[in-house]
């Protein structure tokens, strides 16, 4: 057992026995990415608070039936897209979001429509605006791999899906930002 | 071509790490133009989407959400929880409780010199079954065949790794244990039996679960039943995945076939599109076909990149 593994073994005996000091050393380590996964995914600094506290309280409540041969931070990873997803499907306010996003009067065509070179602030901006339309699970591959530089079998870990199908998510992505954008 | 190109994103998306690998994909890139086209959009691509494609979170929202969830996990401590008090207490009151019980009922039974016709499994079961106590079944035991398994409740079931043994435990109210190795054909038929009866999620789980770790092939009939019919999408995503291995025989195929056609949750069709896939591409592209029509944007993507290969092939 290597010494990260062990240190983080006695921090979680000492959470289950009652110690809340250290299930806040526990979880230093990935909290900022946690949330960094989480306002990327949601887009809103309100809801990623909602789904930091509510995925943090779900770790910390089942934290005595984590397997301790697992990965913890993939354990920690998943709670926390599935929370974002329920804090997703939970505002029905999200899908007239994304109508307003998808619409002509989003920007996004009007850059197109100049048709002149476009400045990389411009070209980042675009970028930004197809990660936007990809779909919840899609984004988070997109931001699993770009921003985190995961590798694909540990998305497929987080996500609960086949390494192939998370592959073909982020290639599809990829191309999808090629054909819009002549970057 | 498209395998190299496939290792060319691979590479830019460091998911290569041979350092051989590498050097033969860049003396690949060096030889040819196109695939130096290539190489340096998607090495574009990737700094544009790991630049500043994503937002970070303030030091002030995350200290704000510090301190809330540390007030948050000191009110969580203080709850009361019954399933740890359960757990501490309860089951050892439960333990002396029955000790009692038995001890009360052995005396009274020795002392009346007759037994009770009233108990359940010392009726149902042949073999030398012990009233209220503990049945293990070892190597297919006759024991298993007197089981009526609708009567009895699963509690909990218990895969031992090192020692290859599943132990399955039924509610208290029978103290009934079926114990043997994996491919023991009581635990294989128990598995079998409870993943089509079980109604818990959780129970199905672990039945898969202890499943996966048989190399009986009589289980294929039961996944393929589970991937048509469980109602639980995540039940029906494990089963595909554990057929993945027999995916050349008719019956596997056509139930992912069935699966890209019907199933209620995107993910698993997708999941089993991309099965069919890397089996048979032409079996895909036929479901592909027949769902391109509807209303979802994968399904239809895919029809357009099939029709765009087909074009190209002619």
């Amino acid at each position: 057992m290597n010494e990260l593994k062990r240190i983080e073994n006695e921090l979680i005996d000492k959470t289950v026995k009652g110690d809340t000091k250290a299930f806040d050393k526990l979880i230093r380590k990935y909290d900022r990415q946690i949330m960094n996964l989480l306002l990327n995914i949601l887009k809103n600094e309100d809801d990623a608070s909602d789904a930091y506290q509510n995925t943090f309280i779900k770790v910390y409540n089942n934290l005595g039936q984590f397997n301790r041969e697992s990965s913890f931070y993939t354990w920690i990873y998943r709670i926390a897209v599935n929370t974002a997803y329920t804090t997703y499907n939970k505002r029905p306010e999200y899908s007239e979001f994304d109508e307003n996003f998808h619409s002509p009067d989003n920007g996004h065509e009007n850059l197109i429509a100049e048709d002149r070179e476009l400045s990389d602030e411009e070209k980042l901006e675009l970028v930004k605006k197809e990660v936007e339309k990809l779909s919840l699970q899609q984004k988070s591959v997109v931001y699993l791999k770009s921003f985190e530089g995961k590798k694909f079998r540990e998305i497929a870990d987080i996500l609960s899906l086949n390494e192939g199908t998370v592959k073909k998510y982020f290639h599809r992505a990829v191309e999808n930002i090629r054909n819009n954008i002549e970057i | 071509m498209n395998d190299m190109k496939e290792k060319i994103f691979d590479l830019v998306f460091d998911e290569i790490e041979n350092a051989e690998e590498i050097k033969s994909i860049h003396k690949a890139i060096e030889k040819d133009p196109e695939l130096k086209k290539y190489y340096s959009a998607l090495k574009k691509e990737k700094a544009m989407l790991s630049g500043s494609a994503f937002s970070k979170a303030s030091d002030e929202l995350l200290e704000m959400n510090r301190e809330k969830l540390a007030a948050s996990i000191s009110v969580e401590s203080k709850k009361i929880n019954f399933s740890d008090i359960f757990n501490n207490y309860g089951r050892k009151f439960l333990q002396y409780a029955a000790v009692i019980l038995l001890t009360f009922y052995a005396t009274m039974y020795h002392f009346s010199g007759k037994s009770n016709s009233d108990q359940p499994l010392a009726s149902n079961i042949k073999g030398e079954a012990i009233p209220y106590k503990t049945v293990a079944v070892e190597s297919g035991s006759s024991i298993y065949d007197g089981i009526d398994m609708s009567k009895y409740k699963v509690e909990n079931l218990k895969i031992d790794e090192d020692e290859e043994e599943i132990t399955i435990n039924f509610d208290v109210s029978t103290n009934k244990v079926i114990k043997g190795s994996k491919n023991d054909p009581a635990i294989i038929n128990t598995l079998k039996y409870l993943m089509e009866n079980e109604n818990n999620p959780g129970v199905k789980l672990k039945t898969l679960k202890a499943m996966d770790r048989s190399t009986d092939s009589r289980f294929k009939e039961t996944l393929v039943k589970t991937i048509l019919n469980d109602p639980d999408p995540i039940i029906r995503r494990k089963a595909m995945k554990m057929v993945s291995d027999q995916i050349k025989e008719k019956d596997v195929r056509e139930a992912l076939f069935q699966v890209v056609l019907n199933d209620k949750d995107e993910t698993n069709r997708i999941e089993a599109l991309t099965m069919l896939e890397e089996s048979d591409s032409a079996y895909a592209d036929q479901a592909v076909r027949s769902v391109s029509s509807e209303n979802s944007e994968y399904f239809r993507f895919k029809a357009e990149e099939i029709n765009a290969n087909n074009e190209k092939g002619r």
